[in-house]
């Protein structure tokens, strides 16, 4: 007779960049007082329905796979949450917007209307709590808000320096303008960002890709000849 | 927000522990003779206001490893060190009076008090002075035992934290503890503070834990040890006193280091809170994972449909606002489904 495994799991947490920030400022803000489970590093289609040794084993690659240790950074992990949903459902929430990617010439705006698949009953539809919406580089944007009832500056990460790094914003649509100056292109024609849309009531996301263009009208030595176009 | 679960009252419970180290550099828990060496560029003792006219700084080896203890000498009216400027008016002020006021005001927190070994009170002590980046919170007592060896005798020394007449006196420097003869680290050794002298020279000396340093008692350790040649434990007390090839720090630091034995222990109190994770058979089965799902949402693998299967690798903490402050990696992915249920003990150190 063998003994019985009634050990729990024990593992070290480390404090993120945020709650670092926290812990110094003192004012309570940083207890503790939820969790989320992530699934970081896996990839569903490791799971093999056909393994020869059968079902049992389907989970064999993605249970042997060693996982990476923990990063501080907030904003590189519990990227994938696991969620808590009704047995048996077959199509889960998928967030969208109404651009694939978006590309602005130099202080043109946008704005991205994300909708969410598969919520609520619903095939299309705006949450109700919103979305969380994070450009991952607050530079290359003038403005960046959220709309609507649940529209409100998020987060604001400025980790160690000045320099605004990413900014999250809350909101049933979100307007971004592109900036409006080249002094950040230096010789690269376009610069290139993401911005990351969340669900706040089903924890969905998407990320789309942003591209700002450098718009050149003409060189200077050619003025006479072209002409230049004034915006 | 989506898949946040309110720790409950009982799921957070706060531990605190001591944890002991070796003090030494790379872990090593005994310094032997050929662990302890003197630096050519600071071991200058013609000149007064050289460093190594206040304390000696011994190291581990010659590369960039830190000092591991200092060795300093002490004498109440300056006697025993070069003055720093002589004649009239410059009698007794020397590193020596320097090092026997500043350990005096740190133990004491005046300028007139003397140290006193048990009731014994010599006019000058050697100190022995731990690199603070040597040990976490403070010195462990019970771990000190340290081998001297002058005039071919070799004694061995401990605290007594151990004995019953270990009780810590309190001090502005924190717990005090008397060194003793005594080869059990924290063991008194017989039943009297000095064994050879008796009452007559106190104890051999004063351990402070909880600031890093060791004062000794010249005049024990040289009753201890006899003779009176400078291969003792007899420090010269001349005023004025200075040698290009010597000085009482360093006649000390010889006898600790042929006496090939200095161990002692660090100690760290570590606060922990650890949170006790649940997730139950009916939660946290499916994922937002891109991987699980085609662009339309629908779950890619047939079988979990029914029968989803989900793997924790990850547990993040937040507090009430929503923010990620914490953050814990499990080894490997932990499967989740309808059937399992998952208990995560995430520990957290500060």
């Amino acid at each position: 007779m063998g003994y019985l495994d009634n050990s729990s799991i024990t593992v070290d947490a480390i404090l993120t960049k945020r709650g670092r920030e926290l812990l110094a400022r003192n004012d309570g803000s940083f207890k503790i007082t939820q969790f989320a489970l992530g699934d970081d590093e896996i990839d569903y289609t490791l799971f093999n329905e056909n393994h020869p040794n059968g079902s049992q084993y389907s989970g064999e690659a993605i249970e042997n796979m060693p996982l990476l240790e923990a990063f501080p950074d907030e904003n590189n992990i519990m990227l994938h949450k696991l969620i808590t949903l009704p047995r048996g459902t077959s199509k889960l929430p998928i967030v969208t917007a109404n651009v694939s990617k978006i590309t602005l010439t130099i202080g043109a705006s946008t704005v991205v209307n994300p909708t969410t698949m598969n919520f609520n009953g619903s095939n299309n539809m705006q949450e109700p709590g919103g979305y969380i919406a994070t450009i991952a580089d607050r530079r290359l944007v003038t403005s960046f808000q959220g709309k609507g009832t649940t529209a409100k500056k998020y987060k604001t990460m400025r980790p160690f320096t000045s320099t605004k790094v990413s900014e999250a914003v809350m909101g049933s649509s979100i307007t971004l303008t592109a900036l409006n100056s080249t002094s950040l292109f230096g010789t690269n024609t376009k610069l290139l960002t993401t911005l990351t849309i969340e669900g706040v009531d089903s924890g969905a996301r998407v990320t789309i890709p942003v591209e700002i263009s450098k718009q050149v009208v003409a060189n200077v030595a050619t003025q006479g000849e072209t002409g230049i176009s004034l915006a | 927000m989506a898949g946040l679960i309110r720790y409950a009252e009982g799921d957070i419970v706060n531990d605190t522990q001591r944890v002991a180290t070796s003090t030494w550099f790379n872990n090593t828990n005994k310094l032997t003779s050929a662990l302890m060496h003197t630096s050519s560029l600071q071991a200058v003792f013609t000149n007064p206001t050289s460093l190594a006219a206040h304390y000696l700084n011994i190291y581990y080896d010659n590369t960039n490893s830190g000092s591991e203890f200092s060795v300093s000498y002490g004498h109440v009216a300056g006697s025993g060190s070069l003055e720093y400027t002589t004649g009239t008016g410059g009698d007794g002020f020397s590193p020596s009076r320097v090092i026997y006021n500043q350990y005096r005001q740190l133990v004491y927190g005046d300028e007139n008090s003397t140290f006193s070994f048990n009731g014994y009170v010599p006019d000058h002590i050697w100190v022995i002075n731990v690199n603070r980046s040597r040990y976490k919170h403070n010195l462990k007592p019970g771990t000190l035992y340290l081998k001297l060896t002058a005039n071919s005798k070799t004694r061995s020394y401990t605290d007594d934290s151990i004995t019953t007449s270990g009780s810590a006196t309190i001090t502005n420097a924190g717990r005090q503890f008397n060194i003793v003869s005594g080869s059990t680290p924290g063991v008194m050794l017989g039943s009297t503070l000095n064994q050879s002298a008796g009452a007559a020279h106190g104890c051999y000396g004063l351990f402070y834990p909880d600031s890093g340093f060791i004062i000794l008692n010249p005049d024990a350790l040289d009753a201890e040890h006899g003779g009176s040649t400078a291969a003792t434990l007899d420090p010269d007390v001349t005023q004025n006193y200075g040698s290009s090839v010597n000085n009482n720090a360093k006649w000390f630091y010889n006898a600790i280091k042929l006496g090939n034995h200095f161990v002692l222990d660090s100690e760290e109190k570590i606060s922990s809170q650890f949170y006790f994770t649940r997730a139950r058979n009916s939660e946290f089965n499916y994922t937002t994972n891109p991987s699980f799902v085609d662009t339309n949402g629908s779950v890619n693998i047939t079988s979990m449909i029914d029968n989803p299967t989900t793997y924790i690798t990850t547990v993040g903490m937040y507090n009430d606002s929503g923010d990620l402050v914490a953050v814990a990696k499990i080894s490997q992915p932990v499967t989740k489904d309808f059937t399992k249920e998952a208990l995560i003990r995430v520990k957290l150190d500060y």
